[in-house]
């Protein structure tokens, strides 16, 4: 599946209607995003049970607000709703593989129990 | 990245982002006038050690004298500042004022107009900041 922008708008749908959403936010002029950008199609590729959605962050300047970007690119990562990580800074191929298995992998009630 | 700035995290060395940032910068027509070491004086000053962080004061003469020529008071938000800091990882986060929150202060046109440029100029330098390294 291929990656799917979102706007303030759709974000809160997107991110509650699907199992897992990882979520980049990006801008033209970033060139660490310009590098994360094929890094994220290629995930999309490989994982079509994944929703990979894209936020600019110029047109969306409020969203990006909200969500307390403090510095792109920036990525996040939502399980049934909710946020289960975010790091600014581009991913590795490698290790974007490994957040998608710990995400998958990770139980949210037994997460919760232990909090 | 806030209501007020423009920030990116690149995976790069502190001191050669500084001076990626000092070239970028006059690349697009800014001299840097001020230059704040937090880290050193944070250290001289308080004797506390804070992360590597510089305040990179920049301006680009002839859109400061169109806005101040309008708008004297603007001096008081001014030269547009670029801050370097290190940030977890080896990562080293570049965070510009965005002038635009400039022109949300001081909402006229001739601000608006300088303001729109300034933005495009530090735009066009952050866009030239990239890792060093490309990993697989």
């Amino acid at each position: 599946m291929s990656t799917v922008d979102v706007t303030a708008a759709t974000f809160e749908s997107t991110v509650t209607a699907n199992q897992i959403v990882l979520v980049d936010f990006w801008a033209s002029w970033c060139g660490p995003c310009r590098m994360f950008a094929p890094v994220f199609e290629a995930a999309a590729a490989a994982h079509p049970d994944i929703v990979f959605a894209k936020v600019d962050t110029e047109a969306e300047r409020e969203l990006a607000a909200a969500a307390r970007i403090s510095s792109i690119p920036t990525l996040m990562a939502f399980k049934s709703g909710q946020l289960v990580f975010s790091q600014p800074g581009a991913l590795p191929a490698p290790a974007l593989e490994e957040l998608i298995a710990a995400v998958e992998s990770l139980d949210l009630d037994a997460a919760e129990a232990a909090s | 990245m806030s209501d007020y700035t423009m920030a990116v995290t690149l995976d790069r060395p502190y001191d050669d982002t500084v001076t990626a940032v000092r070239e970028a910068l006059k690349a697009q027509g800014f001299g840097v006038l001020t230059e704040i070491d937090v880290r050193a004086t944070m250290k001289a000053k308080l004797d506390v050690d804070v992360p590597a962080q510089i305040i990179l004061g920049a301006c680009r003469p002839e859109l400061a004298h169109r806005a101040l020529t309008a708008t004297p008071s603007l001096g008081a938000i001014l030269p547009c500042n670029v801050v370097v800091r290190t940030a977890p990882d080896g990562r080293t986060v570049v965070e510009a004022i965005d002038p635009d929150a400039m022109a949300r202060l001081e909402d006229s046109p001739v601000v608006r107009e300088v303001a729109a440029e300034a933005r495009q100029r530090l735009v066009a330098a952050l866009d030239t900041l990239a890792p060093t390294t490309v990993e697989a």
